[in-house]
C-alpha cells in the first residue's frame, strides 16, 4: 500500500479552499502553510494554478538527512516528523527539492496584538506544533489510520480521507492507493497521463498532476 | 514568526535562494561552520609546527565559538545527543561526533603537552579528526542536491586546503609578531600562503561559475546582484588582489626587509575574504523552480 494523491489542473479554480482546509485541520498558525497554491502566468501558455504540498516521496531524500531519525517513512509511504525526536537543524528543508517544509518560530497571533484567538489556544491542546520543529503536510495520517482501524476505506469514506481532498468544490484532488491498479487514483493518473513534479530529482514522488 | 517563510502564493515558482542556514537564526550555522574548519586547521597546521599556543587557540575556537554556535543554532539543542548518537545516518551526524572526538583528544593532547608528558599516541588521531572535522564542513554543504551550486564534489577539497591554509597563515604571523620564528622564514611562508589562497579564492569562484551551467544564478547574484560590494571588495580585493601583492612584495623584496605589518593585515584581509566567500556561498544557494513551466517575468 502507498498513498498518493492526483491533481487534476484543468479542474483546479485556485480558491484555496484545499489551504484553509489544511490550516484549519491542523490549527496552523498564521505564517506556517502546509498546502499551497502557486499561480502564475508562463511564457506563452495562460494562467497556470499548481496546488502543492509535502510530495510523500517513495525516495524521500529528508528522511536519509535527518540526523535523528524524526523524519520517518510509514510503511504505507506517508512521510512524517515526530516533533519529540526533531532538533531542529533545518537539513530536511534543505534536502526537500520541493521546499514544503516549514520552520515552526513561536506562533504569531492571527490578530497581532490582539492575544490568540480561542480557536488558536485550542490548537495547544488539540495539535500543538513544537517551536524549533521542522513540520509539513503528513497526508492527515490520523484521519488515514482511524480509517483503517474502522475498516473504512480513506479516498472512498469522507471522514477518512485528508482535508484537502473532501474541501476541494471542484473534485481536483483524488487520494487513494497507488499500489492498487484497480483504484480510482491509479486510474486517473494512468488515464491521464499523470506526471510528478521534478522527477530528475530521482525521488518518485507521490503526488502527480494531470494537466488535461 | 520566521518573515522569510516562502508565502503561500509565491511558492517555487522562481529560483528560490535558501534561508534555512543562512537568515536569522541560520547565521549561526554559517559561523559555526567557519569556526570549525577555522579552528580545526589552525589545530593542524600547530601540531604539524609544535606550536603548543595554535594549538590551544585552534581547540578554543573550534570548540567553544564552532561548537558553540552550532549547538545555538538548532531548535531544541538540548536534544543534541540524539544526532551524536547516530553518526552514521547523516552528514550533521557524523559532523557533530567527529567534532566531539576531536575535542576530546585535542583536550587529553593539549593537557599532556601542558604537563609534559608524552602525548604522540593522542596527537595523531586528534590530526586525523582535525581533517575529519574541516571535510564535515564541505561534505554538509556539497551533500544537498537540491541546490545544484553546492552540490559539487570539489566544495569538501577545497573547504579543507582553505580552512589548512588559513590556519596556517595565521600561525605564522602571531609567531612573526612574537618573534618567535626567523623574520626571513616566515614572511616567505606567508608570501607562498597568500599566493596558493588567492589561487584557491579564483578557483572557488570559478567552479561556482561552472557547477550552475548556463543559468549562474549564485555567480551573478555574487558578482552582480546585492552581493556585488562584498564580493568585489571582500572576496576579490581583500582576499585576492591585496594578498597577491603583497606575496609578490614578500617574494620579491626579500623577507628580511619587509615590513611585519603589511604581511599581517594581509593575513586578515585574507581570512576575511575566505568568510566572505564561504557567506556568498551560503547566501546565493539557491533551489530551482520546480514546476514544469517558467513564468513571464522570470528572465535567465
Amino acid at each position: 500500500m502507498r498513498w498518493g494523491m492526483a491533481i487534476n489542473l484543468t479542474k483546479c479554480v485556485g480558491c484555496y479552499a484545499c489551504v484553509i482546509a489544511c490550516k484549519t485541520e491542523h490549527f496552523l498558525p498564521r505564517d506556517v502553510a502546509w498546502n499551497r497554491v502557486a499561480v502564475f502566468e508562463a511564457e506563452g501558455i495562460n494562467k497556470q494554478i499548481y496546488p502543492t504540498l509535502c510530495n510523500h516521496c517513495k525516495e524521500p531524500p529528508c528522511v536519509e538527512v535527518c540526523p535523528t531519525g524524526a523524519t520517518e517513512q510509514r510503511e504505507d509511504g506517508i512521510v512524517w516528523v515526530d516533533s519529540d525526536k526533531c532538533i531542529g537543524c533545518r537539513s530536511c528543508m534543505m534536502a526537500c527539492p520541493y521546499q514544503v517544509r516549514v520552520f515552526n518560530e513561536k506562533p504569531a497571533e492571527y490578530y497581532p496584538g490582539q492575544g490568540f484567538t480561542p480557536y488558536e489556544e485550542m490548537r495547544e491542546k488539540m495539535y500543538p506544533l513544537q517551536p524549533g520543529t521542522v513540520s509539513k503536510c503528513n497526508f492527515c495520517m490520523e484521519r488515514v489510520e482511524k480509517g483503517l482501524s474502522n475498516g473504512k476505506r480513506p479516498g472512498v469514506d469522507r471522514e477518512v480521507t485528508p482535508a484537502c481532498v473532501i474541501a476541494c468544490p471542484a473534485k481536483a484532488r483524488i487520494f487513494g492507493d497507488l499500489d492498487d491498479p484497480e483504484s480510482e487514483v491509479s486510474t486517473v493518473i494512468r488515464i491521464g497521463r499523470g506526471y510528478q513534479l521534478r522527477p530528475e530529482a530521482g525521488t518518485d514522488p507521490s503526488i502527480y498532476y494531470i494537466a488535461k | 514568526m520566521q518573515s522569510e517563510q516562502i508565502r503561500p502564493y509565491e511558492y517555487m515558482i522562481y529560483p528560490t535562494l535558501q534561508t534555512a542556514w543562512i537568515r536569522g537564526r541560520g547565521l549561526l550555522l554559517f559561523a559555526g561552520l567557519f569556526f570549525v574548519e577555522f579552528g580545526a586547521g589552525l589545530f593542524l597546521a600547530a601540531s604539524l609546527f609544535h606550536s603548543l599556543w595554535g594549538q590551544t587557540a585552534g581547540w578554543l575556537i573550534s570548540g567553544i565559538l564552532g561548537g558553540g554556535s552550532h549547538f545555538l543554532f538548532l531548535g531544541h539543542p538540548f536534544r543534541i545527543y540524539r544526532a551524536v548518537k547516530r553518526p552514521g545516518k547523516a552528514w550533521i551526524s557524523r559532523g557533530l561526533f567527529i567534532i566531539s572526538l576531536f575535542q576530546l583528544f585535542a583536550f587529553i593532547h593539549l593537557v599532556l603537552s601542558y604537563l609534559s608528558m608524552s602525548s604522540a599516541w593522542v596527537l595523531i588521531p586528534a590530526q586525523v579528526l582535525a581533517v575529519a572535522t574541516i571535510l564535515y564542513g564541505g561534505f554538509e554543504i556539497a551533500d544537498v542536491k537540491s541546490i545544484p551550486t553546492w552540490h559539487s564534489g570539489f566544495l569538501p577539497v577545497q573547504m579543507l586546503l582553505r580552512s589548512f591554509l588559513a590556519g596556517f597563515s595565521v600561525l605564522l604571523a602571531v609567531n612573526l609578531l612574537l618573534g618567535l620564528m626567523p623574520h626571513i622564514q616566515a614572511t616567505e611562508w606567508i608570501s607562498v600562503i597568500l599566493l596558493i589562497n588567492a589561487c584557491l579564492f579564483a578557483l572557488a569562484l570559478m567552479s561556482l561559475g561552472l557547477e550552475e551551467g548556463k543559468q549562474k544564478i549564485s555567480l551573478r547574484i555574487m558578482m552582480k546582484g546585492e552581493l556585488k560590494w562584498m564580493s568585489w571588495l571582500g572576496i576579490v580585493g581583500a582576499g585576492m588582489i591585496v594578498p597577491l601583492i603583497v606575496a609578490a612584495y614578500g617574494l620579491s623584496a626579500g623577507g628580511g626587509k619587509a615590513n611585519v605589518s603589511i604581511f599581517l593585515i594581509a593575513v586578515v584581509l585574507q581570512v576575511l575574504g575566505d568568510l566572505f566567500l564561504r557567506y556568498g556561498l551560503m547566501r546565493t544557494g539557491y533551489f530551482p523552480g520546480i514546476f514544469p513551466c517558467m513564468p513571464k517575468e522570470f528572465k535567465r
